[in-house]
């Protein structure tokens, strides 16, 4: 009972000290667990319904030589931060919202990567995405980690694009990375 | 033959001021648990399991954090209060109030303070207010309605006489 009267009465100070828990342990973790751009491959998945760690942690599991971090966001992460987005070296985004986010892309031709027989997406005659997820079949890579198509939501299919900013374009990490995405359930 | 009844000794005081300095150290040394705790899991951290380490330590904080907070504002600082007004009873300045005295119900508090009841001497039409620590109330509460000789140093009661 005197706990809980403690409490209410000097609530204000609990919620500052679980406030600057979280900020300054979020901080030190960033800190422990960032990485240089050169040694990091960062995966922006245009949807919320996300399993971010998850995937993250299974990409992680064969990541490319010299890679220390695979790191995925959905585009909520960047809310603060719209500058970071334009850095990420893979993206996934819906046809729908493509075409916003083209000064991000680069050209496929450009990116070392492989299309194969894949669908692709275009802007001006220019291929810059692949086919990852498509809405008629419903069948996409990576499925049980992003959930493409939420229950109520018109389905749309998703295309994987490369960074214009990625700094993995030469080695090859993109390309990889991208290899092993197409290749997860 | 009245016998002056002090609500403090100097027993008392020093019995005060070993507690302070164990809640203090009980207060410190959470503190330090939890710290350690942190650094811990920081040290445990990797790339894969960085996720659930941070959310781990985000909690040991938040929960190590809460404790050292009530210990502090509870223990620690009721009775530091308590030593600073009981080395006050013993060395201010003494007055002397004489009536009948009547003991209030509600326990207050002066925010940043002690915490004490109110109470009043009537001596024929004449009231005087005073107070009494709340830790030491129960002392003067067994005289409730009876004629006393309060000694009182800055408003609060030091020691008694029944009359």
């Amino acid at each position: 009972m005197n706990i809980l009267k403690n409490f209410f009465s000097q609530w204000y100070k609990y919620v500052f000290w679980a406030l600057m828990s979280v900020f300054f342990w979020g901080w030190i973790f960033t800190l422990l667990t960032d990485a240089p751009a050169a040694k990091k491959l960062v995966l922006c998945v245009d949807r919320p319904a996300l399993r971010d760690e998850a995937l993250a942690e299974t990409l992680s599991a064969d990541r490319p030589e010299g890679i220390k971090l695979i790191a995925v966001h959905s585009f909520d992460y960047y809310i603060f931060d719209t500058e970071e987005l334009r850095c990420a070296d893979l993206y996934i985004v819906g046809e729908r919202e493509a075409s916003t986010y083209i000064e991000s892309f680069r050209p496929l031709d450009d990116s070392g990567f492989a299309a194969g027989g894949r669908a692709l997406w275009t802007h001006e005659g220019v291929a810059y995405g692949v086919l990852i997820y498509d809405a008629e079949t419903r069948e996409g890579a990576a499925a049980s980690y992003i959930e493409y198509t939420a229950e109520g939501e018109t389905p749309q299919s998703y295309y994987l694009f490369f960074g214009a900013e990625s700094a993995h374009r030469e080695d090859g990490a993109a390309a990889t990375l991208a290899e092993i995405l197409f290749g997860l359930s | 033959m009245n016998t002056t009844q002090e609500l403090y000794s100097r027993e008392d005081l020093a019995r005060l001021e070993k507690k302070t300095k164990r809640a203090g150290r009980a207060a410190a040394i959470f503190a330090a648990v939890t710290l350690m705790i942190c650094v811990l899991l920081c040290c445990l951290t990797t790339q894969t399991n960085a996720a659930r380490m941070e959310k781990a330590t985000v909690a040991a904080s938040v929960l190590g954090g809460w404790i050292v907070i009530y210990l502090y504002n509870n223990p620690v600082k009721d009775l530091r209060y308590e030593r600073g007004h009981a080395q006050m009873l013993l060395e201010g300045e003494r007055e002397t109030l004489e009536g009948v005295l009547e003991l209030s119900e509600q326990r207050m508090r002066i925010r940043g303070s002690i915490r004490f009841y109110p109470l009043t001497l009537t001596d024929g039409d004449e009231k005087r207010r005073s107070k009494v620590i709340a830790a030491r109330a129960d002392a003067l509460r067994a005289k409730n309605g009876k004629r006393l000789r309060l000694y009182v140093v800055n408003g609060y009661a030091a020691a008694f006489e029944e009359l």
